[in-house]
């Protein structure tokens, strides 16, 4: 008999139950459509912004269009320089605030405000998501710190893992370095390092690393060696 | 050679990417959709796909990079099979890229993929971007607007990642410095030359060494093993004998020809449309204005005042040159009937009623049935020869499979037989100029066998049949054919040794501290000096300056060595001093391009860098 619950017993019981765990159902239901609506929201603003920072980038991309940028008016260098701030205060998380700030840091470089290059090559390092832009940044860091003639703190920037591909432009700097500091033996190592990682488009490196590593020669090459002793 | 360096910058503005390329005029891009698995991926790159099609639409493209690069080159003659792998690697580069590209969150505006899509010639109508040339010409090319809108996303980004990392480039002057003193460098040298050429002659042979020599060389006067064959050849131009075209076919094709011609001509026109609801106004209207030309006004005036085509009115009515697409009949068949200036009698469109007057027509050729009649001819000839040349192709197949012998065949086909040159496996000339005969007359059927081989074809409109008619086997050349070339050899050889030996002396003495004039003056030998050489150009013996430029500079001058010269001349040589270029001393404008030249050169290298370093960690389907 116990199994039969006539009608008033169920609504009792669902009542009962209702008063027990209603409101966390509801406030589960509540949570969920929210979170969509919250995600679909956030998707929405992201993808925005990222749309946002790429028009601003386009502007800059117009500017560089037109020449280098060394060479711009001093109003279109002026605009170049908000631009990229913009990008670098508004949308600070975006990929398109690294490429600024490379932007920024190159016309430092042109303007031998080295210091401000050096700390901004920092910013790309630690701050990018990319690893491979922040090995780029981390070469061109290390060869402004050679413009300031700090040699030693050169050699440490670039001592770290390079990918493969990379290892010819790490190798480069690393082989001038040697060569200022007089230590024709270390650089010539590097140049050939240099030379035998060229990859995809390094053909016209070539030649300039050639005349780099002879600069640094102290003996006749294998090449020519043989030569002197067949005769 | 700074000159040569800035060289280099000019193809590196490449971060300004081509984004619309439509691969239109090639042939080819029609075909793409011939094949069936055009919409199968071909390529994947870190889990995305690249379909065949896609690969197909990047091998037009580069196909009419090449046509537009290398003037008068043949499309037809470019081999999509060697061109396709390049191909393959270059769109895996580009989206390894693309895809890091999307990984950093980077987007795209669409204002800007509007922006770039109306403002594209290709999609445009009479200046203006037209939504149905938008769609055809995609369909043209295999896409829908939503894979075309990926495809130029995906190139917009590389081009923003291009700018971020190969634009943002930097030099220091301290780079500059040291390029400058190696780039325009200086040495001095002096040497002395011992030539070949006098002691050649001096010396003598006699026929026993040839003889021994000749003897002992054996393997190099071998001759390979070569045959002769006897061919049938069947060629489109041999069918045309058999074509008889009469006269009233061609000029029915000439009329056809020129009819197509005419209606061909772009032509440029105006117009008045009158399109009121109430065509009693047309009608005044209509008369007015025709009453208004009679009297001198313009058309282009009365267009503004009358016409009912908003979009044109303004313009004074211009259409632009026509598209005939987008035209009825009548309205194309009135304006084909026009000549320039004239306007035509009201006609009457589904729009309403036109007055038209036609503004300017591109030129026609002139074409005349004189000169074009034997052109036509011989085309026609030609495409009723390709015709007939399927089933020749199978008579001579059936025939030369039951014949005995190739004449009989030949007979039966009103064919030559020919015989072909003594030719080697790697060919000949004549008939053995083509592979694939080659190929088929070294087949063991016909080189062991002596059976007459398969029809071979050629090309789609020649084809050819061989059989064995001699074997020439390998031997070795007579020594009377070989002496002379024996004998300058020897000659040469024992000169070296005589030359190298008087080098070595010379080159002792110089490293052991005597001048070089002296020595030459001793050895009644003629020596130079070349000053202030630079690394390129000049008036100077390239091949010793470029010895002279890799010796080292480091550690004591002079530098004495010594080497043989390609043409046997031995040289001793001297470095005596070595002066760097100095970036101050260049001109303004020269520092300005070694500084751009670096910096552009070195941030493109680094691009590459990046793309190869995403490209060496990404995961790679269907390249090999």
């Amino acid at each position: 008999m116990a199994q039969h619950l006539s009608d008033e017993e169920q609504l009792e019981s669902l009542k009962r139950w209702w008063q027990e765990n209603g409101i966390q159902l509801l406030l589960t239901v509540v949570v969920v459509v929210g979170g969509w609506f919250g995600w679909q929201q956030w998707q929405d603003y992201r993808q925005q912004q990222a749309s946002d920072a790429s028009g601003i980038y386009s502007q800059i991309m117009e500017l560089a269009d037109q020449g280098p940028i060394e060479t711009l008016s001093d109003e279109n260098k002026t605009q170049l320089r908000e631009l990229s701030e913009s990008l670098r205060s508004d949308y600070a998380s975006s990929q398109y605030a690294q490429y600024a700030t490379m932007m920024l840091a190159r016309s430092a470089v042109g303007d031998k405000a080295y210091d401000k290059a050096a700390e901004l090559f920092k910013q790309v390092i630690e701050g990018s998501s990319d690893d491979e832009l922040a090995n780029i940044a981390r070469v061109r860091l290390a060869r402004v710190v050679v413009a300031q003639k700090d040699y030693t703190s050169a050699l440490a920037i670039l001592d770290v893992d390079a990918p493969d591909a990379m290892i010819s432009l790490f190798a480069e700097v690393r082989g001038d370095i040697h060569y200022y500091l007089g230590d024709f033996t270390a650089a010539r190592a590097a140049y050939q390092a240099a030379i035998s990682g060229l990859g995809e488009g390094g053909e016209s490196a070539r030649r300039l690393l050639e005349f780099k590593l002879n600069n640094v020669l102290e003996s006749v090459p294998p090449e020519l060696a043989t030569m002197e002793e067949e005769s | 050679m700074l000159q040569d360096f800035r060289d280099n910058l000019k193809g590196t503005a490449f971060f300004i990417v081509i984004l619309i390329s439509i691969p239109f005029a090639l042939v080819g891009i029609d075909q793409i959709f011939q094949g069936g698995s055009a919409g199968q991926m071909e390529l994947s790159v870190n889990g995305e796909d690249i379909t065949g099609i896609e690969v197909d639409r990047a091998l037009a493209r580069h196909k009419q990079r090449l046509v537009e690069q290398y003037e008068g080159l043949d499309p037809a003659l470019l081999d999509d099979e060697l061109l396709r792998k390049p191909v393959q690697y270059g769109l895996v580069r580009e989206k390894v890229v693309s895809i890091r590209a999307m990984d950093l969150g980077m987007e795209i505006e669409k204002e800007a993929f509007s922006k770039l899509i109306t403002s594209a010639e290709p999609f445009q109508q009479n200046g203006r971007f037209d939504r149905d040339t938008y769609g055809f010409v995609l369909s043209q090319m295999g896409h829908t607007q939503s894979t075309y809108y990926a495809e130029i996303k995906d190139r917009m980004l590389i081009a923003q990642m291009a700018l971020g990392v190969a634009g943002t480039g930097i030099v220091t002057p301290e780079e500059a410095e040291l390029s400058a003193a190696l780039i325009e460098q200086k040495r001095d040298y002096y040497y002395v030359t011992v030539p070949i050429a006098q002691v050649q002659k001096t010396i003598n042979l006699d026929d026993k060494a040839v003889e021994e020599y000749y003897q002992a060389n054996q393997q190099d006067f071998a001759t390979e093993e070569k045959i002769i064959v006897d061919y049938l050849e069947l060629k489109i131009d041999d069918l045309l004998s058999d074509i008889d075209i009469d006269e009233a076919t061609v000029r029915e094709q000439f009329d056809a020809e020129l009819k197509q011609l005419i209606s061909s001509a772009r032509r440029r026109v105006e117009h008045i449309l009158f399109a009121d609801d109430d065509d009693t106004v047309n009608q005044n209207q209509l008369a007015e204005v025709q009453k208004k030309l009679t009297e001198g006004a313009t058309f282009g005036e009365l267009a503004q005042v009358y016409s009912d085509d908003l979009g044109t009115a303004l313009q004074g009515g211009d259409l632009g040159f026509i598209d005939p697409t987008g035209f009825p009949q009548n309205f194309l068949d009135v304006v084909a009937k026009l000549s320039i200036g004239e306007v035509s009698a009201p006609l009457e469109t589904e729009s309403g009623i036109h007055l038209i007057r036609l503004v300017d027509k591109e030129a026609t050729t002139e074409m005349t049935f004189e000169t074009e009649r034997s052109r036509i001819r011989r085309d026609l000839e030609g495409q009723s020869a390709e015709q007939l040349l399927p089933d020749k192709i199978d008579q001579l197949r059936e025939l030369a499979y039951n014949a005995e012998t190739l004449s009989e065949v030949g007979e039966a086909m009103a064919l030559t037989l020919q015989t072909s040159e003594a030719f080697p496996r790697s060919g000949g000339s004549g008939i053995a100029s083509f592979p694939s005969v080659v190929k088929a007359a070294f087949d063991p059927e016909v080189f062991e066998k002596g059976h007459a081989s398969e029809v071979i074809e050629i090309g789609p409109t020649h084809i050819a049949i061989v059989k064995l008619k001699e074997l020439i086997p390998a031997s070795t050349l007579a020594l009377e054919l070989v002496r002379d070339d024996i004998v300058t050899s020897l000659k040469m050889e024992q000169a070296r040794a005589i030359v190298e030996a008087k080098g070595s002396d010379i080159l002792e003495k110089a490293k052991g501290g005597v001048e070089l004039e002296a020595l030459a003056k001793q050895e009644e030998l003629s020596w130079q000096a070349s000053i202030d050489t630079r690394r390129y150009g000049g008036l100077v013996d390239g091949a010793i300056r470029d010895h002279v430029f890799a010796l080292p500079v480091r550690g004591e001058l002079p530098r004495v060595t010594g080497f043989v010269s390609d043409n046997g001349d031995y040289i001793v040589l001297s470095l005596t001093k070595v002066t760097p270029g100095k970036y101050d001393q260049l001109a303004v404008e020269q520092r300005d391009n070694l500084l751009g030249s670096i910096r552009a050169n070195v941030g493109l290298r680094e691009y590459q860098s990046y793309q190869s370093s995403l490209f060496d960690g990404a995961d790679i389907e269907g390249l090999n």
